[in-house]
């Protein structure tokens, strides 16, 4: 399926080494423009390292990174975004004593231009720009469903509108590609499910969704693709069919059987 | 958008402080309003950097010495009028801090804390040892305050003169801190990992942020030799830094106007213990330890509690007939 999209990311030969453990190893693989690719595998097996390489966190030893036309395989975390690449982390990073909109509209950041003068002069084109910052925040907001909550700090939220806030404020750098790392971990089975749909929507939104998660019902209900990784190691990588059929990923996940 | 409670703040500050500018008729009072006023001037910038931006600077006597010695220098050797004697060695003094914000990309925390003291360690041994700027005697000789011809020698001039600075100052910073830039330093306090991966330049940013709080202290640092005539190194050994951080501490993290009240608090509370002279600093490391662990919001802190206090207690009382009314209608 949608095979006739063209190739939002694309990944060569990546790989990242922790002294003598290899966190990442050879992997390589492509995201389709518009789809939900989801990575899964045991704990360890290189997924948040794999995001983290890909997001400019942290460098990577060997391999590529095509994002588009890019290579930003050793771009500054910064200009990655820049290019429209974003994403949410295992254990949210909030601003936590920033307002709800605050953090939102730090969002909008690599999207405006005002700098230290302009900031400090308050000229009519910044204060329009700061209207719209304003603006398209409470949009993402109401689009979270987190509308009555804009002024409350980000830290006094419950659990799971903090994952919701920590998306919204990654839309507010209007990516063309999200990267949710286990956007539902620690959320309950009704939170899994609204989570579920927001991700859906996202991808109407015509965003890319590279997805980290553990819970297979929701992976394979979403996923257009889904990469498996084993000690930093691809083993699979196909649509949630191929994958559930795999006797290497069934081997890894169940154990062999005698 | 600049919140209307810290223009309030802002616009309370300094009617006070025109007020008490006017009324002082002792030359002793304006005095301490004036050294009050300069220290805003360094704490509103030192807030920026740490309470905002959260980069913490022990090194903020070098930056005022550079001003200071700056300015000085400017005027007496090269006779530069004071205004532009004022911002050229601001401006050294926010290139210098470029300088120190690039080395602190590379360090965090008590790191940072180290390296920035060393800084003002430095600064101070070379005012010692350079027969330039007149090693331990330093400058003397040093012209007024001046502005378009007018020198300001007369006590309550000079008072009213650096306090408007500090409003330039105050103003400059509000705007900022209301501002993309602001949200950006904020952010990077909060989580500079997050504060990049969301498309902040986070090295630039700590670099401004270092530049712009070294120029304002630079500033500070002028008027103060313009106003003290003369300046030696001992005006600026490395417990002045410490000083100015525990302004800031003392006002309350991040908050503007807790910065000019912590130092006014710092200013005045030694004039009521001058026998207890030698126990000053003990008595500033208990209130520290105080503040840390009662009011880590500084003075700041007490007063939004207080204001919070008020004005529920003040809503409460107009809440009760409204609850009634919608109790009524509902039958």
């Amino acid at each position: 399926m949608q095979t006739d999209r063209r190739i939002a990311l694309r990944v060569e030969g990546l790989s990242k080494r922790f002294g003598g453990l290899a966190a990442v190893d050879g992997v390589s693989f492509t995201v389709r423009e518009g789809s939900i690719k989801t990575i899964i595998g045991p704990n360890g097996a290189g997924k948040t390292t794999t995001f983290n390489l890909l997001t400019g966190v942290d460098t990577p030893d060997a391999g590529k990174v095509l994002f588009g036309d890019h290579d930003i395989s050793r771009m500054p975390a910064h200009e990655i975004c820049r290019l429209g690449m974003v994403r949410t982390y295992q254990s949210t990073r909030l601003f936590q004593d920033m307002t709800v909109l605050q953090n939102v509209m730090v969002g909008q950041h690599c999207r405006t231009k005002s700098d230290f003068i302009l900031s400090i002069l308050k000229l009519p084109s910044t204060r329009a720009e700061e209207r719209r910052i304003v603006e398209r925040a409470r949009e993402l907001l109401a689009y979270m469903h987190l509308e009555d909550r804009a002024n409350e700090l980000a830290k006094n939220l419950p659990y799971g509108q903090q994952r919701r806030l920590e998306i919204a404020r990654a839309l507010a750098t209007e990516p063309k590609m999200l990267l949710l790392d286990e956007p539902a971990a620690g959320l309950n089975m009704s939170e899994t499910v609204a989570m579920a749909e927001e991700i859906a929507r996202i991808r109407e939104l015509g965003v890319t969704v590279l997805l980290i998660e553990h819970r297979m019902g929701l992976v394979m209900d979403i996923s257009d693709e889904i990469l498996v990784l084993q000690f930093g190691r691809q083993i699979a990588d196909g649509t949630p069919a191929q994958i559930q059929a795999n006797p290497v990923v069934i081997e890894a996940y169940l154990g062999k059987e005698n | 958008m600049v919140s209307r409670n810290s223009f309030l703040a802002f616009v309370a500050i300094l009617l006070v402080a025109a007020v008490l500018g006017l009324i002082l008729d002792d030359s002793y009072l304006l005095r301490i309003g004036t050294y009050s006023a300069i220290y805003s001037i360094v704490a509103i910038g030192l807030n920026l950097l740490f309470g905002n931006a959260g980069q913490i600077s022990l090194g903020h006597g070098g930056f005022f010495a550079i001003g200071a010695y700056g300015a000085a220098v400017l005027m007496k050797n090269f006779h530069l009028p004071f205004l532009a004697a004022l911002i050229l060695s601001a401006i050294i003094a926010g290139l210098v801090g470029v300088l120190i914000g690039y080395i602190a990309l590379r360090l965090k925390g008590h790191y940072l804390a180290m390296a920035t003291l060393a800084f003002a360690m430095i600064v101070f041994g070379l005012l010692v040892e350079l027969d330039y700027f007149g090693s331990t005697s330093g400058i003397t000789g040093i012209p007024p305050i001046s502005l378009f011809g007018h020198d300001f020698t007369d006590p309550r001039g000079i008072y009213l003169f650096t306090w408007g600075v500090v409003g330039l100052v105050y103003l400059v910073s509000l705007s900022l801190l209301s501002s993309r830039v602001g949200r950006a330093l904020m952010a990077i306090r909060g989580d500079d990992l997050a504060a990049e991966t969301l498309g902040i330049d986070v090295a630039r940013y700590k670099i401004q942020v270092f530049a712009v709080s070294a120029f304002f202290t630079g500033i500070a640092g002028a008027i103060y030799a313009a106003y003290m005539a003369l300046i030696n190194p001992f005006s600026f050994n490395p417990e002045l830094s410490i000083n100015l951080l525990l302004m800031v501490v003392v006002g309350g993290l991040g908050s503007i106007p807790g910065s000019v009240l912590g130092v006014a608090v710092l200013q005045v509370l030694p004039e009521f213990g001058r026998q207890w002279e030698n126990f000053r600093l003990a008595g500033y490391g208990i209130l520290l330890v105080l503040l840390v662990i009662f009011a880590p919001g500084g003075i700041a802190g007490l007063l939004a509690l207080l204001f919070r206090f008020l004005g529920n207690t003040f809503r409460s009382r107009k809440a009760v007939p409204l609850v009634e009314r919608s109790t009524y209608a509902d039958r």
